[in-house]
């Protein structure tokens, strides 16, 4: 594929291809890392940290076709090493939370992406990975660098607690 | 009903705004990190390689060692001589600045090992005391200059029991004597007498004068005279013609492979395991590579150094001390060969 090519020549060290990966890939990794510490300054920060390493880190990808799970993965490495240096906290399901929800206007409570970035880390990845970038579970514990049981334990948890913040019908 | 959860979740997602601008920008930054990062040891061969070739073909468009063109260029490439004429060799440094905190040492350097060896007098208490500031002191004088290349070493020096002898000390105040006595007498003639020296095995007495001067019976007879007449045991009395301005040249020569010198062995990038000259018959600098041979790039880092070098020569600080003497630099291999 075109592709493929593009990411041999950017293994090489070619700038200019590394870039055009880069530019493919660009909206998805800043969203991505925007669910993460919603800010667009820190987004750009992680992002950032993303790319530099990737450019350092290309020529060792060894399966061409994996470069956008690859990239994903520094990309979560990224985010959460940020929100450990930076000390954010992370809102968790608790008591104070559930209220705090309840305390919410309706039209917040049914947004999607706030509902999701409510989630606790971990859980978050799940779902963004699952659904946003529509990995599969395999997949997801590959740039998770966790076991398989675990990532289907946090994506149904992650959904019970999505249908429980958004009180939606079937999901 | 996945599908539709995820066609709504990236529906969302996809709402967050993009900041195009910022976007882009951060990612130019980002490349120009890692390219930075990158320029560190694993890629510094590359870029020899990359300066020898950009060097080269700078040369071809005939242009002279100091054009803008290739100064630019040089800028870039490892570059020697920081310390113009200051005629500030790094042992010297290091030695004086040991005497200025009063330590008592005698600094050494062997090579091609690049070990500087400090030997401290005084007692085994004392040389485990100071052995780690010596260290220090010594270390950032050498980073101060970015010399990698040697490696400090602080021992304790062996107390050297210098027994008076009683009969080197006569000796050695005969001859001053003799020296004294034999200048003044010659000078009354216009002679003019550079340098007297007592050499043993057979015993005799050198002077040297410069090559202008030719009354060398006469001045064997004075010499001679006054030996006699002091009483010192008759000896062989030799009469050695030097060539002034070659000695002249020598010394300055020698003044300027000094800085050429320690910046070409200080530095680990240089490769460079020693650094000779001689002026017979022409000024010529020698320089003995680390690198074999064989090595594929050996022929381009050499003809490197002697860039190197030839544009430290024709600076504009070492036209006084070069005095339009004509030169050549030859490079050699680990395994001597001629290089350039």
């Amino acid at each position: 594929m075109l592709t493929e090519r593009i990411i041999n020549k950017a293994k090489r060290g070619n700038k200019k291809a590394f870039q055009e990966l880069i530019e493919l890939e660009k909206n998805k990794l800043f969203r991505m890392a925007y669910m993460y510490v919603k800010d667009e300054n820190d987004a750009l920060d992680i992002f950032q940290d993303t790319v530099c390493k990737a450019f350092l880190s290309i020529d060792k990808l060894k399966e061409t076709q994996y470069f956008s799970t690859w990239i994903t993965r520094i990309l979560i490495n990224s985010a959460l090493d940020f929100i450990k240096r930076n000390e954010r906290v992370i809102p968790l399901i608790d008591v104070e939370s559930i209220n705090s929800i309840q305390n919410l206007h309706i039209e917040e409570k049914m947004d999607l992406v706030e509902a999701i970035k409510r989630l606790p880390v971990d859980y978050r990845s799940v779902i963004i990975l699952r659904f946003y970038k529509d990995l599969t579970i395999k997949q997801i514990a590959e740039v998770l660098e966790s076991p398989e049981g675990t990532v289907k334990t946090h994506l149904h948890r992650a959904l019970k607690q999505l249908k429980a913040d958004l009180k939606k019908g079937c999901i | 009903m996945n599908d539709n959860f995820s066609n709504e979740i990236k529906a969302e997602i996809d709402k967050i705004n993009i900041p195009e601008e910022r976007l882009e920008k951060t990612i130019q930054v980002a490349i120009h990190k890692g390219i930075k990062k990158q320029r560190k040891p694993i890629y510094k061969k590359t870029l020899y390689l990359c300066s020898a070739a950009v060097l080269l073909f700078s040369l071809f468009i005939g242009s002279t060692f100091v054009s803008p063109v290739m100064a630019d260029v040089m800028s870039k490439l490892p570059f020697i001589g920081s310390y113009f004429g200051s005629n500030n060799d790094v042992m010297k440094m290091i030695t004086e600045e040991l005497h200025e905190k009063g330590y008592k040492v005698n600094a050494s350097t062997s090579y091609p090992e690049k070990e500087i060896l400090i030997e401290v007098s005084g007692s085994e208490t004392h040389y485990r005391e100071v052995k780690s500031d010596i260290e220090t002191i010594s270390n950032n004088i050498l980073k101060a200059r970015n010399y990698d290349a040697y490696m400090v070493k602080v021992v304790r020096g062996k107390t050297k029991n210098i027994k008076k002898n009683d009969d080197v000390q006569k000796k050695s105040g005969e001859y001053q004597l003799l020296d004294k006595e034999i200048r003044k007498e010659l000078e009354k003639s216009g002679i003019n007498i550079l340098h007297t020296s007592i050499h043993y095995n057979p015993q005799k007495l050198v002077l040297d004068i410069p090559n202008t001067e030719s009354r060398v019976k006469q001045i064997k007879e004075k010499v001679n005279n006054i030996i006699s007449s002091n009483n010192i045991e008759s000896m062989q009395v030799e009469v050695r013609k030097v060539d002034l301005k070659k000695s002249e040249q020598e010394s300055r020569w020698g003044f300027i492979l000094q800085d050429v010198k320690n910046d070409l062995l200080g530095k680990k990038e240089y490769k460079i395991s020693q650094v000779g000259f001689t002026i017979e018959p022409q000024p010529t600098i020698q320089v003995f590579l680390s690198l074999p041979s064989s090595d594929e790039d050996v022929k381009e880092f050499a003809e490197n150094i002697e860039i190197v070098i030839n544009e430290y020569l024709n600076s504009d600080n070492m036209e006084s001390v070069l005095m339009n003497d004509s030169y050549s630099i030859i490079i050699h291999s680990k395994d001597n060969i001629k290089l350039n």
